[in-house]
């Protein structure tokens, strides 16, 4: 009963900060989809969504990073409609993985963010390689590793760089909704 | 004599003299007399002097009485500038957009086909496929399977579609692969995706036992998969080597649409018969 009420306020009272984290992988999506084009580099893009993914992963911890990598991951498959589940295992795999580094180290310098971004998108990029080519298509790893895993790892280190201080803002001020409505509740009971 | 009238004598003289004078210099003269020399080449380093200062003084003066009417002045002019960058700018966009036009009414032109134009609206998420979203679909006639076409050659074709929505399997991806021929000798070829993310290549195979691809070759639909109608161009072989077993050719082709700039393509509704006249050099040139 107690654990059951702990995950029903838990999920009650994280509302906002799912809800901001979904709205910016939303339209971090739209934008990546649309806007970015011009912006590509060799044909890459930088992976605005999964930059949202490791900065919710780095403001929560490992599981919440997870959790949104799978979410938002299964989300894009869907609207790409190929090896759907792919994407969320990379995505999930990428915010475990920022989730954890961001656990060991001192996340507030500048550098750390991009640093784990950029590790985040290798790992996840590399286990997506590695699950496409387990169900059959034949992208040549060397060729993948050099022209899209390590060029996509660096851009997302820059696009973190950019756009971490501003979703960090924003988690912060979803912490204070969440907080407050808790409040609320408690001073209500 | 009285001094009074000494004093009438003197100045009678003195305007005699200075009447003979005026009259003697009254014409044009050439040569110059020595205290007139000397008094000109004396005077002339001062009159130099005061002649800057004055200009120096005179510009400083109107420096200061114009300032305002100058930075009014500037301010006309910077809006000015604006304008007409702003106008440039739209110049700029609208031979963009006529240069479009002109490309995709010479498309329509070179199909003589039922044809929909769409403009790409939205990319593939991830690098590792190769497609774009289209702003037309099935109300508008498209359907899976059918080719799209630019200026340059081919883009690919649809895989799915919705009620205003096509997806289009570009060319490039990994899992596409068209019917295309050689131009010069009509041997029939497989051009596939290689899933390349920088969109500039894709792999060609010949179907043919013993026919050698060259360098340079143009490669363009054969019409044979009846997804595309014949002659529609596809690349240009850039590079040829022997397959694994080394019974055939591969070769890596270098395709004319430059897939990271799609912006407007052509479906063709009608595919089925004929041969398309294309020449995208001759189109080039005549823009």
């Amino acid at each position: 009963m107690v654990a059951g009420g702990g995950v029903r306020n838990a999920v009650t009272y994280a509302r906002a900060r799912w809800g901001f984290a979904l709205c910016a992988a939303l339209l971090a999506f739209a934008i990546q989809t649309s806007l970015l084009a011009p912006l590509s580099v060799g044909g890459i893009r930088p992976d605005l969504v999964l930059v949202v993914v490791v900065a919710f992963a780095l403001h929560y911890g490992p599981l919440e990073g997870l959790l949104l990598g799978l979410a938002v991951g299964f989300a894009v498959d869907v609207y790409g409609g190929r090896l759907i589940g792919m994407g969320g295992l990379s995505k999930l795999v990428s915010g475990a993985v920022a989730g954890v580094m961001g656990e060991k180290v001192f996340r507030e310098h500048v550098l750390v963010p991009a640093a784990i971004a950029g590790a985040a998108s290798f790992t996840g990029n590399l286990v997506y390689l590695a699950l496409v080519r387990a169900f059959g298509i034949g992208w040549p790893i060397l060729h993948g590793v050099q022209h899209v895993i390590f060029p996509s790892a660096a851009y997302d280190a820059l696009a973190c760089l950019i756009l971490y201080p501003l979703l960090a803002r924003v988690y912060r001020m979803s912490d204070r909704l969440d907080e407050g409505r808790r409040m609320r509740s408690v001073d209500g009971g | 004599m009285r001094p009074g009238k000494w004093l009438v004598v003197a100045v009678v003289a003195l305007l005699l003299v200075l009447a003979g004078m005026s009259y003697v210099t009254s014409s044009p003269r050439e040569t110059v007399s020595g205290p007139e020399r000397l008094l000109r080449e004396a005077l002339a380093p001062l009159q130099v002097g005061f002649t800057a200062v004055a200009r120096w003084v005179g510009n400083g003066v109107e420096t200061v009485v114009s300032i305002r009417r100058l930075q009014e002045e500037n301010r006309v002019l910077k809006q000015e500038i604006a304008r007409l960058r702003s106008e440039l700018g739209e110049l700029e966009a609208y031979r963009t957009e006529n240069q479009r036009l002109r490309e995709i009414a010479g498309v329509r032109e070179r199909l003589a086909r039922e044809v929909v134009v769409a403009q790409v609206v939205g990319r593939s998420y991830n690098q590792w496929f190769a497609s774009v979203t289209l702003n037309r679909g099935a109300d508008d006639g498209l359907k899976a399977g059918l080719p799209v076409v630019n200026a340059q050659g081919v883009v690919g074709h649809i895989e799915s579609v919705t009620a205003n929505t096509a997806r289009v399997l570009l060319l490039i991806d990994g899992k596409s692969a068209i019917g295309g021929m050689v131009k010069s000798s009509e041997v029939p070829v497989l051009v596939e995706g290689t899933g390349d993310p920088s969109g500039r290549q894709a792999l060609v195979r010949t179907l043919v036992l013993g026919h050698e691809l060259v360098p340079g070759d143009e490669v363009v639909t054969s019409g044979l998969s009846h997804i595309f109608p014949k002659g529609v161009p596809i690349g240009v072989i850039e590079r040829v080597y022997d397959d694994a077993v080394g019974l055939r050719q591969q070769a890596v082709l270098r395709p004319y649409v430059d897939f990271n700039r799609l912006d407007w393509v052509t479906v063709i509704l009608d595919v089925e018969g004929g041969e398309v006249k294309w020449s995208p050099e001759e189109e080039s040139e005549t823009q």
